[in-house]
């Protein structure tokens, strides 16, 4: 699912490039921070690693001391390996605008166009995003843990932000529209759980970068050419986390969590873990 | 077995406690359970090192336990009713307690050297998981079944 929305995202992104090419040949634009937009296409090649026709090892017999391939133990599950959680999932988010006060520019033909960003004043524009969120953790000792976090989604209702020109060309200024985008936060972890027998509770500080792009569509003398304005802000949150075990292996949680550094900003999701030890160790 | 465990995780096949039934493993022999462990043993076809017991285990518990093969307490009884204690065949030293986590079976088989024939060898099965009191199981040899490894 998340490998589809990926793909789609950056189908969708791809294929917005290649139509500017086919409307306006040379357009593009970008916002700030993220630099000048117009995709730049790239070849890649790949070293095909032949086929190895080495024949599986095969022992004659099971007995120690009389098989080869397989070590004795190995039915063992490596307990000096730490606990390892893999989780996948889904997310909401609601966060403010990132837009206000960016800049961005837009190329249509030979023509490049500058315009800033500005959100009302007074009124606190949010934005809405739904991401897809994958995150390995390691179990430490005394119900600590650590995790990595990467979500990624889209816009599903950014906060209004009006637009205006700061140049002109030929033909005027170009019509600016505001559309959605995609957001991408990478996130650190670290918590503490407490285990019971269906499951566990757990709380957590996290800490990250948060990537977001906003699109807009920009029409100009019949030319029609999407922008962005990517902006980068930084991620503190605190949650917290509940979660049930399926099978010994398998647990199935819920996660909210409130923001550290701004008010009014949260985010709630569900996801399905994995752990490399049965019940997580703790029983 | 990281790719059983790998798929057990996403379907669910825990060894259920005292079923003595895992897919693809086959809990032959003698059953008991002692501690955490539901083991299963049989006597094997001798070797012409001595005799082989074929250990099929799993943990009943949800958390994990040690499983210590190598300091099974085994002990033969030869044709002329002396009792003698038999060590495992270990040449590249490889036996070690193992932690076998909840939920899991594991399978080994253990030879046990002899310079003579052994009608009968039996086993302290609560010494694999260092319990007591001891359980004893005895095994008598398959009459004129000799194995070989090539």
């Amino acid at each position: 699912m998340r490998l589809r929305y990926t793909v789609a995202v950056m189908a969708a992104i791809g294929g917005a490039r290649m139509t500017e090419a086919v409307a306006c040949p040379g357009g593009g634009g970008g916002g700030s921070r993220g630099g000048g937009g117009g995709g730049a296409g790239s070849s890649g090649g790949g070293f095909v690693n032949p086929a190895r026709s080495e024949p599986a090892c095969e022992d004659a017999s099971d007995v120690v001391g009389y098989r080869h391939c397989t070590p004795y133990g190995a039915w063992g599950t490596g307990q000096a390996l730490p606990h390892i959680i893999i989780e996948a999932g889904v997310i909401v988010r609601r966060f403010g605008s990132l837009l206000d006060r960016q800049t961005g520019s837009v190329t249509h033909g030979g023509e490049a166009f500058a315009f800033r960003v500005m959100q009302p004043p007074g009124s606190r524009q949010v934005d809405t995003a739904v991401l897809s969120t994958m995150r390995a953790g390691v179990g430490l000792p005394h119900g600590l843990y650590t995790a990595l976090e990467v979500d990624l989604g889209g816009l599903a209702q950014p906060g209004h932000a009006a637009t205006e020109m700061m140049s002109s060309g030929v033909f005027g200024s170009p019509e600016l529209q505001q559309d959605r985008g995609f957001l991408v936060d990478t996130i650190g972890a670290v918590g503490v759980h407490g285990a019971t027998r269906f499951g566990g509770l757990g709380v957590e500080l996290t800490g990250g970068v948060r990537y977001a792009s906003y699109s807009f569509h920009s029409n100009y003398h019949d030319c029609e050419q999407a922008t962005s304005v990517v902006a980068l802000a930084p991620v503190a949150e605190a949650r917290a986390r509940g979660e049930l075990w399926l099978n010994p292996w398998l647990t199935a949680g819920v996660t909210v969590g409130s923001s550290v550094i701004e008010n009014h900003t949260w985010m709630g999701g569900v996801y399905l873990g994995v752990h490399s030890r049965t019940f997580g160790g703790d029983r | 077995m990281r790719i059983a465990l790998a798929s057990c995780a996403l379907v669910g096949c825990a060894y259920q406690p005292g079923s003595f039934a895992y897919p693809q493993q086959a809990f032959t022999g003698t059953q008991v359970t002692v501690g955490c462990l539901d083991l299963a043993v049989e006597r094997r076809a001798d070797l012409s090192l001595g005799p082989v017991l074929g250990y099929q285990f799993a943990n009943r518990c949800d958390r994990a336990t040690v499983v210590d093969l190598g300091a099974a307490v085994v002990v033969g009884r030869n044709a002329a009713g002396a009792d003698v204690a038999l060590r495992p065949y270990d040449p590249r030293i490889e036996l070690h307690p193992v932690t076998l986590d909840g939920r899991n079976v594991g399978a080994e088989a253990l030879a046990y050297p002899s310079d003579r024939a052994m009608p009968q060898v039996c086993l302290d099965a609560a010494s694999v998981v260092h319990a007591a009191p001891p359980r004893w199981l005895c095994f008598a040899a398959a009459a004129g079944r000799v194995g070989s490894v090539p």
